[in-house]
């Protein structure tokens, strides 16, 4: 599904992947984790195609295609979903329509039949109850007013209307209270399925608690400097990071 | 002076070098505007209100006045713009007695064209303001026919229509109303300017008089749809008086030069003004927007919450005071500008500035000019959707908060699909325009 050899980025100059290494088959759960600045959330970035990074080396490959060359929007229509730490707030366009415009131009991409008014709304319906969001909230503008918890869970119906093969969550348990938290992996668990792979991007074990990952991977310094299965989460929460940010390969790094 | 004035701008020139009527209702009128336009002359670049706006193909132009009810005629018999549920009108129509007869309770109606006795309410109409800007004293030195409309008591909302001149050359309209609105009535009034189908250039120097009685409540939007040729200079100015509420969406989308002074005076305390705006100037266009709000009197709460684009070579200017007069105490006012840049060569000029001769005021003001932010742009291409479609949405969010604040219907899906239109994209909206 999803290979990363030797991937560096930078940002403003400043480098902040150094040589990332990843494989994602489809249908897994893989966890990135790692301490504040150590760039996970600029793998997510990169991985979508957000504007302002620069990639200095390496390569992507999704689906067999030079992932780094696609436009975002062609990415997202290649079914590459991004989960958002910080949604975006749109006054004056509703949720739903927002929705309807996103779903019908990746369906248009892949060859789908769009969408007409009322069978966008039947499907829309299923999923909110997935995130246990109201259709009142579906229908206001896109993320205004939301609470923190309700963007998120927005986010996470968002990728159930997507549906999408490769969904990377950029730290989409912060800020979230634990029912919040609850709904959100009962919606990410809900979208498990041989052929979706996740790449979830968590600063805390709490998340891995309720979505397990069959990998787990620790990035310090740009760098993955361990992987493991589920349980090295949890050794991450009894130890911390401390081990690896005193590791010697990693003076200097952010 | 006077020669340099006449030396140096035709359009002067041609106003008063015809011979004045100077009998009828509108003599006075006529008489000291002419006798300001001698005095003063039109504005230029060195005059500290005009310094940013362009008056070339303005000044410089010796527009002929246009047939002002051929171009109403023309106006009425393609409507456009009608608004479903109003009482539509367009100004330089001759409307016969049993029209006016025939207006819908609380609306009345008077016209300088008029034979008879003038009515009390509409007398200040017709008294000459001593010290009236420029174009105001161009547009009483030009008057052909002054409109009054009396709303009292829950009306159906008013649009007046101002159409563009029938003819190709240069021509000129000159339209005046004034809207008095009665102690506690609760009204609604929509202008609208749309010079479509306008084959030359063309000038639209209006003004608009509006009185707000006291405990009345007035929503007032003035959309100016405008054209690659059109001209629209426009003086609106309103008194609030006691317990007042008024309303004003000023919406200006584009036009070779559109450029709106409202200025707002509270008369008497306890008197509330909502004051919004949204101009959008795209390529070849240039937007202004000049607001004054006098608070005389105390107690009296104005907000403003002007919202502007610029695309293309586009300009835009808001430049807006708010003067605290001494006296005014226990004043509240507050003035907000937020501008969004879509192109590299847009221009858009913010100015605002408070002048308070008093202590006991709250008053705020602020001023931003941006671009769409690259971060914003991403989340919506995450979404599937490409660059266009995300810029146009991001667009229309910025805008909306401006056209959602529009309470009657009507006049927000016009004020809706105007300004869709002028985004380029209106299919994609199809929907969103229901909503």
């Amino acid at each position: 599904m999803l290979k990363i050899e030797e991937l560096s980025a930078s940002v403003d100059g400043k480098s902040i992947l150094r040589g990332i290494n990843l494989e994602i088959r489809a249908g897994e759960v893989h966890a990135v984790m790692g301490p504040n600045g150590s760039g996970k959330s600029t793998l997510a970035s990169v991985l979508a195609g957000k504007p302002g990074y620069t990639v200095t080396g390496g390569k992507v490959t999704y689906q067999g295609k030079n992932l780094l060359e696609l436009a975002p929007e062609i990415r997202a229509r290649e079914g590459i979903f991004l989960g958002f730490q910080y949604p975006v707030e749109l006054p004056g366009v509703s949720n739903l329509y927002f929705l309807k415009a996103a779903v019908n131009a990746v369906r248009k991409h892949q060859g789908l039949e769009e969408y007409d008014a009322v069978d966008f709304l039947e499907l829309a319906k299923q999923k909110m109850e997935l995130v246990e969001l109201s259709t009142a909230l579906t229908q206001r503008p896109v993320n205004v007013g939301f609470s923190g918890g309700e963007k998120k869970r927005n986010e996470i119906f968002q990728m159930a209307l997507l549906n999408p093969k490769l969904a990377i969550l950029d730290e989409t348990d912060s800020g979230l209270d634990i029912d919040a938290l609850r709904i959100v992996a009962q919606g990410v668990n809900a979208q498990r399925s041989p052929s979706v792979s996740m790449l979830l991007i968590t600063h805390y074990q709490r998340l891995l608690e309720y979505i397990q990952p069959d990998y787990v991977h620790v990035l310090v310094g740009g760098q993955i400097v361990k992987s493991g299965d589920h349980t090295l989460a949890l050794d991450l929460e009894e130890h911390g990071y401390a081990e690896f940010l005193s590791a010697p390969t990693q003076a200097g790094a952010a | 002076m006077i020669s340099a004035v006449l030396e140096t701008t035709p359009l002067a020139q041609r106003a008063l070098g015809g011979r004045l009527e100077l009998s009828g209702p509108l003599a006075e009128l006529r008489r000291q505007g002419a006798a300001l336009l001698e005095a003063k002359g039109l504005p230029g670049p060195r005059d500290e209100a005009w310094r940013f706006t362009s008056l070339r193909g303005v000044t410089d132009v010796p527009f002929q006045r246009a047939n002002a009810s051929e171009s109403a005629l023309r106006a009425s018999s393609t409507p456009k713009h009608e608004l479903a549920g109003a009482v539509s009108w367009v100004f330089g129509e001759v409307p016969a007695a049993s029209v006016i007869q025939a207006l819908p309770p609380g609306i009345e109606f008077w016209s300088s064209r008029q034979s008879g006795p003038i009515p009390a309410w509409a007398k200040a109409s017709l008294t000459p303001e001593k010290s009236a800007a420029p174009f105001a004293a161009l547009n009483a030195c030009e008057l052909e026919d002054v409109w009054c409309f009396r709303l009292s008591g829950s009306p159906a909302p008013l649009q007046i229509i101002y159409p563009g001149p029938i003819e190709a050359t240069p021509s000129m309209l000159t339209p005046r109303v004034r809207i008095v609105v009665e102690a506690g009535a609760h009204a609604c009034l929509i202008e609208t300017t749309t010079p479509e189908g306008v084959a030359g250039p063309s000038l639209t120097n209006s003004v608009s008089e509006i009185f707000v009685g006291q405990n009345a409540q007035l929503e007032h939007v003035r959309i100016s749809l405008g054209t690659p040729q059109s001209r629209q200079i426009s003086s609106v100015s309103a008194e609030l008086t006691r317990d007042s509420r008024y309303r004003s969406r000023l919406i200006s989308l584009g036009g070779a030069l559109t450029r709106t002074d409202l200025t707002v005076a509270f008369t008497e305390p306890g008197a509330h003004a909502d004051l919004d705006g949204l101009y959008f100037a795209s390529e070849g266009e240039q937007v202004d927007h000049h607001t004054v709000v006098e608070h005389r009197v105390g107690r009296c709460e104005s907000l403003q919450k002007y919202k502007g684009l610029a695309d293309g070579n586009g300009q835009a200017i808001f430049d807006g005071i708010v003067r605290v007069h001494s006296g005014a105490a226990g004043t509240s006012a507050h003035q907000q500008n937020r501008n969004l840049l879509l192109a590299e060569n847009a221009v858009i000029h913010s100015k605002p500035h408070l002048e308070i001769e008093n202590d006991d005021v709250k008053c705020t003001h602020g001023a931003t000019v941006g671009r769409l932010r690259l971060d914003e742009q991403f989340y919506l291409q995450s979404r599937g959707l490409d660059l266009e479609t995300a810029r146009t949405l991001l667009v229309y969010a910025f805008a909306s908060e401006i056209i959602d604040g529009i309470t009657l219907p009507a006049a927000r899906n016009l004020v809706r699909r105007e300004f869709l239109k002028k985004l380029g994209n209106p299919e994609l909206f199809a929907e969103l325009a229901e909503a």
